[in-house]
């Protein structure tokens, strides 16, 4: 299926869940934050939570900033 | 005499907040945050770039250090709220500067829409710090909304062509019941210590840290400076005038002159 993160086009497995995007991805777990659609999503739902195509994704992390 | 400053209910020992932007290498930001002995640093969210993995910048950071997110980035209010959200689901805690941003030549402040995001903050619970162009009246409105300090700029950001401004951050000191922190554009210790003179509450520091030649030394004399300016401000200075009056007696004994007191 195709999902949208942080603006581009990407292709995931189907039922794919928003941990194994985090796993498959190389992720930094520990720092990186999620939004679906806008929302933000909990570390302890990236299990439960299954993404849908045309989702769209916003990785996010902290960095240095002034 | 305790003088600690108050922000949202958080007592702070250091008026020196430090920016960690613009650093050659994570690993010079904990030296530099001991040497100034800030207490309170900002961070900045950015979308995760695949191509370049970077270190977790806040490993860089003490412990007990209180973190202050900022909204860089955000255009408008709904943009400054999205990231301050998201600031705090990442652990960043409940500090927030607010910093909306749309004019990309000197990199103003946009007030307005500062204050929009302030009233839906402030009532999420979040402690917010506004970082602001220097207006009475914006900052009046800032005050209303339930801003903890209020935040005008020195002069433009990364600019580091000091204090401005100042006429205009010296009536909001006057007018403005919260701590007013010079944020932006102080790129020399000596500017720091005049805005904490004139009655700021701390000042926020970043790019003249980060850009000098030896940052942590910088970073040392900021501390130095801030904390001057401020028991220069406390101890009340003397008045100026434009005559000379001699600081030791003129009369003397050089001269055959009949001495003014016996």
């Amino acid at each position: 299926m195709q999902v949208k993160i942080n603006g581009a086009l990407a292709e995931l497995p189907d039922n794919c869940s928003v941990k194994e995007l985090v796993l498959a991805r190389k992720l930094p777990a520990d720092v990186v934050i999620i939004e679906l659609n806008g929302e933000i999503i909990n570390r302890g739902k990236w299990d439960s939570v299954k993404l849908n195509p045309q989702d769209s994704l916003e990785l996010i992390r902290i960095i240095s900033g002034g | 005499m305790e003088d600690k400053l108050d922000i949202g209910g958080r007592k702070i020992d250091s008026r020196l907040f430090m920016g960690t932007g613009k650093f050659a290498d994570y690993r010079l930001i904990p030296k530099v945050i001991k040497a100034s002995k800030a207490q309170v640093v900002t961070v900045a969210l950015r979308r995760v770039d695949f191509g370049t993995p970077e270190e977790n910048m806040l490993t860089y950071l003490p412990s007990d250090i209180i973190l202050m997110p900022n909204t860089s980035g955000a255009r408008n209010a709904a943009e400054a709220i999205r990231i301050a959200r998201i600031a705090r689901e990442a652990g960043c805690g409940n500090w927030v500067k607010i910093e909306v941003v749309s004019d990309q030549k000197y990199l103003m402040p946009d007030n307005f829409e500062t204050v929009k995001a302030i009233e839906v903050l402030v009532k999420e619970g979040f402690v917010v710090l506004p970082y602001m162009s220097p207006d009475l009246m914006a900052a009046k409105r800032m005050a209303e909304a339930g801003a903890a300090a209020i935040m005008p700029l020195g002069a433009p950001i990364g600019t580091n062509r000091g204090l401005k401004t100042r006429e205009l951050i010296q009536i909001l000191i006057s007018e403005i019941n919260l701590p007013i922190i010079v944020d932006a554009g102080i790129g020399r210790p000596s500017e720091a210590a005049e805005a904490m003179e004139l009655g700021a509450a701390a000042v926020l520091v970043n790019t003249a840290v980060a850009t000098a030649d030896n940052p942590v030394l910088m970073a040392e004399a900021f501390g130095l400076a801030v904390e001057a300016g401020r028991k220069a401000f406390l101890s009340g200075p003397g008045s100026t005038q434009h005559l000379a009056e001699a600081s030791s007696p003129l009369t003397g004994f050089l001269r055959n002159e009949e001495s003014a007191k016996p």
